[in-house]
């Protein structure tokens, strides 16, 4: 069951969503919430160089994210004007807004794209949505451009959207994966 | 509670879509593309979600240009 602008408001007030900072009230939508896109973006530099094949092997024991992506990507602390983000790229971002979904919240939710951006093109995640039940951080965007123009990226930009969703029962435990509290260092 | 906000009507990219631009309470404009059922002349018909200080936040019909779903208008741009 997905909840409304009411009950996400009746839900921050009593803590069982943490939304930091605030939420101001126009960032309501009758179902959902809006976050806003940090300072911090990931670019990757794929220099591709000619007979050097790069593979990601997910499946090897050790991989870490973490490590490949330090190693292959900078971190830009974006300014006022932003990042363009070309044709066919794609980034790592980060919401302004730290989300905790406490587990005894019986809360989970969604992130989503805005249609203002998708309709430029610009998708924000890719096929991993959901965030969990006891979730902390900030949210990381997959965010590509799909689209056949370039499109500036600000920071505090309306990236995303969250759908909160009511759980059938209690997990029986939190979410401490590899991504508990992602980071964007 | 529906809300009737002035607005600038223009064609939109397909036909029953209207473009609706709204100024908001600080004096910038609002642009949503939405069916042509939510104009009334030049009228936004949206919803009213709060009140404060001579402001009124509503909330449009689709998401607007900008990505708002809600913004602030002054009290004297909604009319019957």
């Amino acid at each position: 069951m997905i909840l409304t602008d009411r009950e996400i408001q009746a839900a921050i007030d009593c803590k069982q969503i943490i939304v930091d900072p605030a939420p101001d009230v126009d960032a309501y939508s009758s179902t959902s919430l809006d976050l806003t896109l940090s300072r911090a973006l990931r670019i990757w530099k794929m220099e591709r160089v000619k007979g050097v094949e790069q593979i990601i092997c997910p499946a090897t024991e050790g991989y870490q994210f973490a490590d490949f992506a330090k190693e292959y990507s900078d971190l830009k602390e974006l300014d006022g004007e932003g990042y363009v983000i070309k044709p066919q790229e794609f980034v790592l971002g980060w919401t302004e807004q730290n989300i905790e979904l406490p587990t005894a919240s019986r809360l989970a939710a969604r992130v989503e794209g805005k249609s203002s951006l998708a309709r430029l093109g610009i998708g924000i995640h890719i096929t991993a949505p959901t965030i969990h039940a006891g979730f902390q951080g900030p949210i990381q965007l997959e965010i590509y451009n799909h689209g056949l123009l370039k499109v500036r990226l600000v920071p505090g930009m309306r990236v995303c959207q969250l759908i909160f969703e009511q759980c059938l029962g209690t997990p029986e435990k939190g979410y401490k994966g590899q991504f508990y509290g992602q980071t964007k260092n | 509670m529906t809300a009737k906000i002035d607005c600038t009507v223009s064609e939109g990219l397909m036909p029953n879509e209207k473009i609706a631009k709204i100024e908001t309470a600080d004096g910038k404009s609002e642009v949503v593309a939405v069916s042509h059922k939510n104009i009334e002349g030049n009228k936004l018909m949206a919803f009213e979600v709060g009140r404060r200080e001579g402001k009124v936040l509503i909330e449009l019909p689709r998401e607007s240009a900008s990505g708002r779903w809600r913004v602030w208008v002054k009290e004297s741009a909604i009319g019957g």
